[in-house]
């Protein structure tokens, strides 16, 4: 069986990689983005009005939609 | 697996961009690319910029964006015929067009679906709306003012809401003229596989090769019932190199995870044939006879020769 390796850079700096892990924002993992969710849901149903509350599930249905797109990106 | 062409040949090129004017330097939160004649453009959301690389010396300039008071999205970008990148921002709510020659912004109009994506075919913007409920349209094409849909691909069910979003987490990779390549995040009962969409609407799935191990869900997390096959896929001519994102039975970003590692040049009545990579790859930025330009999950970019 023949395989191919691509193999990384090795001048690769370590400073700039110390960069690029300050620079990207991890991201969250899965489970993280359905907590909050959860989370987000309930703060959202603790509001006054209905605008508020359907204003605000909204926000945390795009949040988790960005959250798990980050996630398994 | 079975039926892959594994090739044996060792190869490695790596080439670090420079940046003119400026340090090298690692790209920051991948937002997006898009590749034409002589040049690949990234997304770089962490300043925010655009970086334009030469596809034949890896050497690349910065163009900062301003003039937007939202949050980019890293759900891609478009560079159309008109001079502008178009991305989406504000959690999918708007699409908004920087001037390729300034960076500054020229347009942000409020989208009736919120975008998850956005890519282009046949020099029409597309967008990936987001979507929880079943049968609904995934792409949208620009038609006017008005975003339409274009093709019959449509959202999958799902029990309950997370799950949903989760099935219906959707991408697109780097097409060409004649077709875009696109994929759902999840895998679905057909297994991996990519769609092929054309500028007419037709779709033609292709089953791609998988590394992942669908995982035993203990039905705590929604996200646990399956396996994300396929991270970023290339249209090469009548090919295209698919990159795997999840290898083994950890999904994605689960402690310990492995994934990123493996290209797959698909090719027509031909068996796949597969390379691995030492390192975790986040983007297939460039594709031909010359080898793959990849960006890696550490920022850096390096060129490999085909296999």
């Amino acid at each position: 069986m023949n395989r191919v390796r691509l193999r990384p850079s090795r001048f690769l700096v370590p400073g700039l990689a110390l960069v690029a892990g300050i620079a990207a924002p991890a991201p969250a993992p899965a489970a993280d983005c359905i907590r909050f969710y959860a989370s987000c849901l309930e703060k959202a149903s603790e509001l006054g009005t209905w605008w508020e509350r359907s204003a605000a599930g909204i926000d945390c249905y795009l949040d988790t939609v960005n959250c798990l797109k980050r996630a398994y990106g | 697996m079975r039926g892959l062409a594994l090739a044996g040949v060792f190869v490695t090129v790596a080439t670090h961009p420079s940046i003119a004017g400026g340090p090298d330097g690692p790209v920051g939160d991948f937002g997006g690319r898009s590749i034409d004649a002589d040049e690949i453009r990234i997304a770089d959301l962490s300043v925010p910029e655009i970086r334009t690389i030469d596809r034949v010396t890896l050497r690349s300039t910065a163009r900062r964006l301003h003039g937007l008071d939202a949050p980019l999205d890293p759900y891609g970008m478009v560079v159309t015929g008109d001079g502008t990148i178009g991305m989406l921002a504000g959690k999918g709510r708007f699409l908004v067009r920087f001037s390729k020659a300034t960076g500054g912004l020229v347009e942000k109009r409020l989208l009736a679906d919120p975008g998850q994506g956005i890519t282009s075919l046949g020099g029409r913007v597309v967008v990936v709306p987001v979507r929880v409920r079943p049968g609904e349209p995934m792409l949208l094409r620009e038609a006017g003012t008005e975003f339409a849909r274009f093709s019959s691909l449509a959202s999958r069910a799902a029990a309950g809401v997370t799950a949903a979003l989760l099935r219906n987490l959707f991408r697109c990779g780097s097409g060409t003229g004649d077709s875009i390549p696109c994929w759902f995040s999840a895998d679905g009962a057909a297994g991996a596989e990519v769609f092929l969409v054309t500028p007419d609407g037709g779709v033609r799935p292709v089953p791609v090769p998988s590394f992942a191990i669908p995982p035993q869900s203990d039905g705590r997390t929604p996200g646990d019932a399956f396996s994300y096959s396929v991270r970023d896929v290339f249209l090469a001519g009548d090919n295209f190199w698919v990159l795997s994102n999840q290898e083994g039975n950890r999904s994605p970003l689960d402690a310990g995870a492995r994934r990123g590692r493996h290209v797959a040049l698909v090719r027509e009545g031909r068996p796949p044939r597969v390379a691995d990579l030492d390192r975790e790859a986040r983007a297939i930025l460039d594709a031909g006879p010359q080898g793959l330009v990849l960006l890696f999950a550490d920022g850096t970019i390096a060129r490999a020769p085909a296999p």
